[in-house]
């Protein structure tokens, strides 16, 4: 991105992030827990992706630099999914 | 052949920024590990809500907010490196120094709290997910304020040339620590 004068409105996803915190917040403590559950951590991960795409220049950079995100990431999925048995087996 | 951190490589992109890349990827495995580990440990066991119960979510949430505003004043420190202004990248700098030190002092405040109340590391295994996921994360976060000392430093002293490509990289990293607690602050004090 050094030397790109493409440059999204930082202030403005820094308003986003914030306007998402308190989405989380607010419905950790009106909505039933397993709605709040799952609005708070698709809340976290629509935030992750604003910092990935706008502070981390995602969005301008090269498909390679993708797979360097993509790749651990489905690492981990795999890990959930490899530990789960663990504990359904236990009961 | 010299080659630097800003040689094109045979990707089209810096070598300075895949490293920084590739770091994070590890990093993601080590975060990831720890946050699938609790993910499933939690759902295998109980009580887990009444230890989080313990935790202050008010400084939590301050910390949380403390943090993405550092984020935000890393990239405009990039944004002033990129367009040349010195004085504006020194003050943002600064800032994102001490957004990073108000969160380490706050998160030291929070931590002596739940000791003393004697909630240790060894109180049952959600603290010690807790601190082992939390203090790792302190950690990366006191190395970005390292990083980024260096950086002012450098400014301070001339070195820092305009488009300086390493405060874009300290940027990379200091902004996937925010990520990190993005994720960490939802697990341990929503759920």
């Amino acid at each position: 991105m050094a030397g790109d004068t493409r440059r999204p409105n930082y202030l403005l996803v820094w308003v986003w992030l914030v306007g998402l915190l308190i989405v989380s917040i607010v419905s950790s403590f009106v909505l039933p827990k397993s709605a709040a559950l799952f609005l708070i951590f698709l809340v976290a991960l629509i935030k992750a992706i604003l910092v990935l795409l706008n502070y981390m220049h995602l969005k301008f950079e090269k498909p390679v630099l993708y797979a360097l995100v993509i790749v651990p990431l489905v690492i981990v999925i795999v890990l959930i999914f490899a530990l789960f048995p663990d504990f359904v087996f236990r009961g | 052949m010299n080659s630097t951190a800003e040689t094109i490589t045979a990707t089209g992109i810096p070598s300075g920024k895949i490293g920084v890349w590739w770091f994070l990827a590890s990093e993601i495995t080590v975060f990831g590990g720890f946050i699938a580990s609790y993910i499933v440990v939690r759902l295998g066991s109980s009580g887990w809500s009444e230890a989080a119960a313990h935790l202050n979510f008010s400084l939590a949430l301050v910390n949380t907010f403390v943090l993405l505003t550092s984020s935000l004043t890393m990239v405009l420190a990039f944004a002033a490196v990129e367009g040349g202004n010195r004085k504006r990248l020194r003050t943002y700098l600064w800032l994102t120094i001490l957004l990073g030190l108000t969160f380490l002092a706050i998160k030291a405040f929070e931590y002596g709290g739940e000791i003393a109340a004697g909630f240790t590391p060894g109180a049952g295994i959600f603290w010690s997910f807790y601190y082992g996921m939390t203090g790792l994360h302190a950690l990366h976060v006191l190395g970005g304020v390292v990083v980024n000392l260096i950086l002012l430093f450098a400014t301070l002293r001339g070195l820092l040339k305009p488009n300086e490509h390493r405060v874009e990289l300290a940027g990379l990293y200091w902004h996937f620590v925010d990520i990190v607690w993005i994720f960490l602050f939802p697990l341990l004090y929503l759920t």
